[in-house]
Order: structure tokens, then C-alpha cells, then sequence
């Protein structure tokens, strides 16, 4: 068996892959489906999917160049290039296949569209194996897929037809430059000793705690990663830990510490995160109803939130003393983020009758501001999130997919229950019925917290 | 042990983790002023036991007492007395060395500064690193310190020293016998590197698969086992030893390397002078007898 024919294996002999292949197979039929229905979309649609294929074929490379037995394999740093190459050309071509069913004049037109098509999407690809190349974190670049949930309105599957259909001969020449200069990329024979030993996370990883574990504190080791903590926040705290002697209020102070001090000593960054995420709320402005968005994000995000509980640190703190720093932190978490989005909310309020209306390629939008009743979900789902969070400690990938789920299925279910009231959801949400949720959302957070800290084994590792 | 100023008694500690035993109806006595050695394989329940006695595990039966009180239900006034060492080493990676030191010793009232200052001079330790950037043995050295720092009267070490390097591991064991000065102090040692423990345990517990296969005094212990050679001094020796509980022999005509159980050096000097044999008696190694003892 060759090197490269033990690679290929990879493909079929992982379970990861029989999964991650039902999804491309999915995505193929999706493709096929739209060019027979003569639908838009087809295009970009290929493009999307060779750039992801890209991706998690390039991982996998990575993921052996990095074992640090692979170095001494004879002859093994050839063996990325002709892996790549040969997914990538034979998945291109292959699928692209299809579009010779696009409405062409002649055989030849529709053959040539076929080859640019190919080529198109040998760019992606190699513009997909690129980025996992180059950047450790490469999986966190899979949140700018939801962009694409807006190039409908920007007619972006029409303008990916016609660059692929109507300027072929460019789209052809740049397809054999940048396999070209792909070629000479993974041709390099330095590629094995720069990935050798290197930690890096691969598409697979993220169920591999240790593994994600590890990148965490690597990344906790470089000082630009994570902020240095204020000398004033750390005194103000300690201080307060020191003073409260034997009462809970040393843990609840503790808990707040090790969860705000961060963030309160470093305001410069954010505020540089304010202003990157300023312009991209007012963008989504621009998307009626899409905006809202930013009263469900926290509260999923708050899935990555410290809570006091699994650790063998401080074990000075005993069951009793955890729930209580647990449940402060949530609190605080919680309301931190509820703040933040009514400030934004209020914001978008005040900025709307001075945004202008914004036009393209004959699309008018007008900025909508934040629909503020909608306030409560931060307070709604941290106690779900932060009581998912405590159930699936071992692994924050499945905490986070769980987390996901939850969420869509009690939307289902609301959209569901509502039936057409649905498209006027905000007279059936009163007061009280709000009040009553957000209560039983914490009785849940409680009586978890409460399960986890009395009856559970407290080590996280 | 005897019963007087006993702190950690488990009777009949059982856990499981999915099918794995990982306790089984183990019963522990630990008294004050001991330092015991906790040995066994990976997997044996070494981790699990300890993390029983803190009340980070709870049992699935049995119950576990430590400081007169219900393990899983210990306050911070008992777990102010107990320092401990996890395996892992878990810290909080974004902080400086010199911040979790301060942020742990805010805890404790009785936070020795003298000893922190200098264990820090000993251990070479960098107060203004990231605990992240720290390799695992300075990581480990960090963990030690956070566990000794307020002196504890039970200080639990879950293998603390596999990742120092061997001028560091005899630092630290001769800060273990520095801490166990005062008669007061219990340690509890578990460890794979036996060479160390062995030179300052006064008491072993050798576990396998959940269950206490040994309990008892390192004296004791090493006294059961007895390894000799025997030579013959005129001839060859006999087809068959006069000796009982026989674990292991390796011999030729004249010449026998031989491990018993439960006999004295007299009865064993005795019985080769009546042989005409001289004979050459030494205690075995921890790692030895723990490898008899499993197998």
C-alpha cells in the first residue's frame, strides 16, 4: 500500500467522515436538484461546498503532518500535495459533471461550462485548504457561513452564474493559476517540519477535550490572547475575598472574580469589540427581523461562561459554597448581557430616523430598529444555557449542539403551538406570561446547580 | 492503624463509573501523623479514593468520614484543613503565577508567607509567567506550593512529582519530610515512582482494580518479604529448599537467589546455618513487593 493510498483510507475509515460524508452527499443532491429544476443557487452552492470538502480534507493533512511519527515516514512530505490533488480534481470534476445539464446552445458551450465550473471550484477548494494551512483556529472560520443566509438578497448566486457562465475563458485561466500556484505551495519541502509537533485543531477535534484543552492553554500562554489583569480589579477583589472571612460571600466574590476580572481590566478591548460588532448590528439593521438576532446570541454564547463548579483548585470551598458562587455568576452573567443588548436595542431606536435607506442592484432596504419587548430572552435562556453548560461539562462541543437543539426545538414547538398567530407572536406574550417563564427557566438553572453541586462528582477532567 | 485521632475512615466505599469499578467496598482507616503511600496501577482507584476522602467524588455506597465529617458534606471549615494535589495539576491559566498565588492564599487565614517565600527561592519559581506558559513540571511545582502554602493538617498528593525533574522530585520529598516534622500533619502520597516514596512512607496501601489488597505499616510490609542468597559452602545445595512460603527462586548447583513471605531473618539465618550455607539477607524494594502483592 502506498503513503498516499493509507491517506485516502482516511476518507472511509473514520467514523467522523461516514458522517461529515452524508452531509456532502446531501449538499451533491442538493446541487443536482437545483440545476435539474433550473433553480439559482446551483452555482454558488458549488462553490460553498468545494470550499467546505476543502476544508476538512485539508484538516485531515494537517492532523498527520503534525503527529510527530509522520516526519520520519520516507518520503511523506510529497504526500499533502498529491492527497489534495487528487480529492480536490476528482471531486470537481466529478460533480461539476452535472452542470453539462445546464442550458448551453451546443455540446461544446455546455462542455466548457462544465470545465470552468470545475475550475471554479478547484479555486474554492484550494481557497478552503489555504485557510486551514494557515490559521490554528481555522473551525471558528465556519461563523461566516451565516453571511451567506444573506446572498439572496444581494443577488449573489446570480453573479456567481454569470461570472462562471459567460466569462469562462477567464474563469478557466484563473482555475489553472491557482492550481499552479497551489501546486507549488504544497510542494514545499519545508511543509513537514512546519507542521511537525505543532498543536493545532483539526475538524474532528472538537470532541477531543484533551486536545481542546491543551490548544486553550496554549492559547492562555501567548500575553495578546488574553488580557493582563488590572492591579486596581485584583486588589478590589482579593480585598473583598480576604474581608469576607468564613461567609459565602468569600466564594460569591471568588466566582465573580475569576469570571469578570478579565473583562473588567481590559475596557480597551472591548471597546474595540464594540466597535467592530456596532457596524455589523447596523448592518443586519438593514435585514428586517434579522437583527433580533442579538437577543438570542448571549444567550447561547453564554454556554462558554465559567461557573465555580467542577474544580479541584479551590477546594477550600465545599458543596454548599459552590451553588451559591455558581448562582451569583449566573446572575451577574446574566445580567451583564440583558444590559448590554437593551443598550443596543435602545440604540438602534434612537439611530433609526437617521439611518438612510441604502439601495442595491434596485433592492431598497430601510434600517428596522430592534424589536426592544424582546429584552427577556437574554434572562429566559442564560438559565437553560448555563443548566445545559452543567449537564454537558465533559464537553463543550456537545454542550454547545445541545444548547442549539433546545432552543430550536422549543421554537419549533412555540411556532408550532401558535399556528398562524405565529406571524404575530408579541399580543400572546404578556407580562406575566414572560415573568412566569423567565421563573421557571431559573427553577431549572436552581434545581440543576442545586443536583450538580449535592450529588455529582465535582471534577471536571 | 489505632483508632486515636483518626481522620479519614471509609467503610465499605464503593463507586462505579458506567460498568468500571473503580472502588470496591474499600475500608479505610487514615490516623494523624502518618505519611502514607498510596500505590497502585493506573485504573486501580487511587484518584477515586482520594477524591473520596475531599468529598469531590461521592460513593455510590458505603460512607466516607473525613475529619468526623461526611465527605460530601465537608464545609470550609474541614477542607481549610485538607491541601491537595490533582494529577492534573488544574489552575486557572489566564492569571500570572504571582496572582493565583495570591488569589489562593486569600482563602486562608493561616497562609504561611515565610514558607511561600521560600519555596519560591527553592523552586526557582517565576511569579510574572502566565500559569498557561508553565511547563507541566513548573505547573506541577505551582500546584504543591497552592496545597503546602496555608500547612495543612491533611495534605493529599495525587501524583505530584511525574512531571519534576529528579533534582526537583528530592526538593520535594525533603519538603514532605520537613512538613511531617510536625506530628500533627498527615500526607498522603500516590504516586508510580515508588524509588521516591519509598524513602519517606511510614504506612502503604496498595490497591488493584477498586480494591485495598495491602493496609498496613512500610515496616510491616517490608518485613513480610525477604529476599536472600544463598551459597553453599561445601557441595551443592538441595534439590528442594527447607524453606516455607517460597514466592520466587532462582538457582543453580550452588547458588540461590530466593523471595519468601512471612518468615523472620533468624528462622531464615538458622535454617542456612544448618545447611552450611552462608547466606545474605536484604529487604526488597517497594517496587518489588508491590509487584508480588499484584501479582
Amino acid at each position: 500500500m502506498t503513503i498516499l493510498e493509507a491517506n485516502l483510507k482516511h476518507l472511509y475509515q473514520r467514523i467522523g467522515c461516514w458522517f461529515l460524508g452524508l452531509g456532502f452527499l446531501g449538499g451533491i443532491a442538493g446541487i443536482v436538484g437545483t440545476v435539474l429544476h433550473s433553480r439559482n443557487g446551483a452555482f454558488e452552492g458549488f462553490l460553498i461546498w468545494m470550499y467546505i470538502f476543502g476544508l476538512f480534507t485539508a484538516s485531515m493533512q494537517v492532523e498527520i503532518l503534525t503527529k510527530p511519527f509522520s516526519f520520519c515516514l520516507p518520503g511523506h512530505n510529497r504526500i499533502p500535495r498529491k492527497f489534495l490533488f487528487t480529492v480536490c480534481l476528482s471531486a470537481s470534476f466529478f460533480i461539476s459533471a452535472v452542470f453539462l445539464l445546464y442550458p448551453a446552445p451546443n455540446l461544446a458551450t455546455a462542455a466548457l461550462t462544465g470545465i470552468s465550473t470545475a475550475l471554479a471550484g478547484t479555486i474554492f477548494y484550494w481557497l478552503g485548504a489555504w485557510v486551514v494551512f494557515s490559521f490554528a483556529n481555522w473551525v471558528s472560520t465556519l461563523a461566516f457561513f451565516s453571511l451567506f443566509s444573506f446572498s439572496q438578497h444581494l443577488n449573489i448566486p446570480i453573479i456567481v452564474e454569470n461570472i462562471i457562465v459567460n466569462h469562462i475563458p477567464s474563469v478557466i485561466a484563473a482555475g489553472f493559476l491557482v492550481n499552479f500556484l497551489a501546486y507549488l505551495h504544497w510542494g514545499k519541502s519545508d511543509i513537514a517540519k512546519k507542521y511537525c509537533g505543532k498543536l493545532r485543531l483539526s475538524g474532528f477535534d472538537a470532541w477531543n477535550k484533551q486536545k481542546l484543552h491543551a490548544y486553550t492553554q496554549s492559547r492562555m500562554a501567548e500575553k495578546k490572547s488574553v488580557p493582563e489583569m488590572s492591579p486596581a480589579i485584583e486588589a478590589f477583589f482579593i480585598k473583598r475575598i480576604t474581608n469576607a472571612d468564613q461567609t459565602l460571600g468569600r466564594y460569591i466574590w471568588g466566582g465573580l472574580y475569576t469570571t469578570f476580572a478579565i473583562m473588567l481590566s481590559s475596557p480597551k478591548k472591548w471597546l474595540v469589540n464594540l466597535f467592530i460588532a456596532i457596524p455589523v448590528w447596523l448592518a443586519l439593521g438593514y435585514l428586517p427581523g434579522s437583527g433580533n438576532i442579538i437577543f438570542v446570541l448571549p444567550g447561547i454564547m453564554l454556554i462558554h461562561a465559567y461557573l465555580p463548579v467542577y474544580s479541584s483548585l479551590l477546594i477550600v470551598g465545599g458543596r454548599r459554597e459552590r451553588f451559591w458562587s455558581a448562582l451569583s455568576v449566573a446572575l451577574a452573567d446574566t445580567l451583564l448581557i440583558t444590559v448590554l443588548v437593551l443598550v443596543f436595542a435602545a440604540l438602534t431606536i434612537y439611530l433609526k430616523p437617521i439611518m438612510p435607506a441604502l439601495t442595491v442592484r434596485g433592492y431598497t432596504a430601510h434600517f428596522t430598529a430592534l424589536d426592544i419587548r424582546l429584552f427577556f430572552l437574554p434572562m429566559l435562556m442564560a438559565p437553560i444555557t448555563l443548566a445545559i453548560g452543567l449537564i454537558c461539562y465533559k464537553n463543550p462541543t456537545i454542550a454547545i449542539i445541545t444548547v442549539i437543539a433546545v432552543f430550536t426545538a422549543i421554537w419549533v414547538a412555540t411556532l408550532a403551538s401558535l399556528g398562524k398567530a405565529h406571524i404575530k407572536p408579541m399580543p400572546h406574550i404578556t407580562p406575566l406570561l414572560i415573568t412566569c417563564l423567565i421563573v421557571c427557566a431559573w427553577a431549572v438553572f436552581i434545581a440543576v446547580s442545586r443536583y450538580v453541586c449535592v450529588r455529582r462528582s465535582l471534577i471536571k477532567l | 492503624m489505632a483508632n486515636e485521632n483518626l481522620i479519614v475512615q471509609m467503610q465499605g466505599g464503593s463507586k462505579k463509573f458506567g460498568k468500571t469499578v473503580a472502588m470496591d467496598n474499600v475500608n479505610l482507616d487514615i490516623t494523624a501523623g502518618h505519611i502514607i503511600g498510596l500505590v497502585g496501577a493506573n485504573g486501580a482507584g487511587k484518584s477515586t479514593l482520594l477524591r473520596h476522602i475531599i468529598g469531590l467524588h461521592l460513593a455510590d455506597g458505603g460512607q466516607c468520614f473525613t475529619f468526623g465529617t461526611e465527605a460530601g458534606k465537608l464545609t470550609p471549615i474541614e477542607l481549610g484543613k485538607i491541601g491537595y494535589v490533582h494529577q492534573e495539576g488544574e489552575l486557572l491559566g489566564w492569571m500570572t503565577v504571582g496572582q493565583i498565588i495570591r488569589y489562593v492564599s486569600a482563602y486562608y487565614k493561616n497562609w504561611n508567607h515565610q514558607l511561600e517565600e521560600k519555596y519560591i527561592s527553592d523552586f526557582d519559581i517565576q511569579l510574572k509567567k502566565r500559569v498557561a506558559s508553565l511547563s507541566p513540571g513548573q505547573r506541577q511545582q505551582l500546584a504543591i506550593l497552592l496545597a503546602i502554602g496555608f500547612e495543612p493538617e491533611l495534605l493529599i498528593l495525587d501524583e505530584p512529582a511525574s512531571a519534576l525533574d529528579p533534582l526537583a522530585r528530592g526538593r520535594f520529598l525533603d519538603l514532605l519530610l520537613h512538613i511531617i516534622q510536625n506530628e500533627n500533619k498527615t500526607i498522603i502520597i500516590s504516586s508510580h515512582i515508588l524509588s521516591d516514596i519509598e524513602k519517606i512512607i511510614d504506612h502503604t496501601i496498595i490497591m488493584q482494580r477498586g480494591v485495598i489488597l495491602r493496609d498496613c505499616s512500610f515496616d510491616r510490609l517490608r518485613e513480610e518479604f525477604l529476599s536472600f542468597t544463598l551459597t553453599s559452602l561445601n557441595g551443592k545445595l538441595p534439590e528442594r529448599l527447607p524453606f516455607e512460603n517460597i514466592i520466587s527462586c532462582q538457582r543453580n548447583d550452588n547458588k540461590a537467589v530466593v523471595i519468601v513471605k512471612n518468615s523472620s531473618e533468624e528462622q531464615l539465618r538458622t535454617k542456612a546455618k544448618n545447611m552450611n550455607c552462608e547466606i545474605q539477607i536484604k529487604m526488597l524494594p517497594l517496587e518489588d513487593i508491590y509487584r508480588i502483592v499484584v501479582s
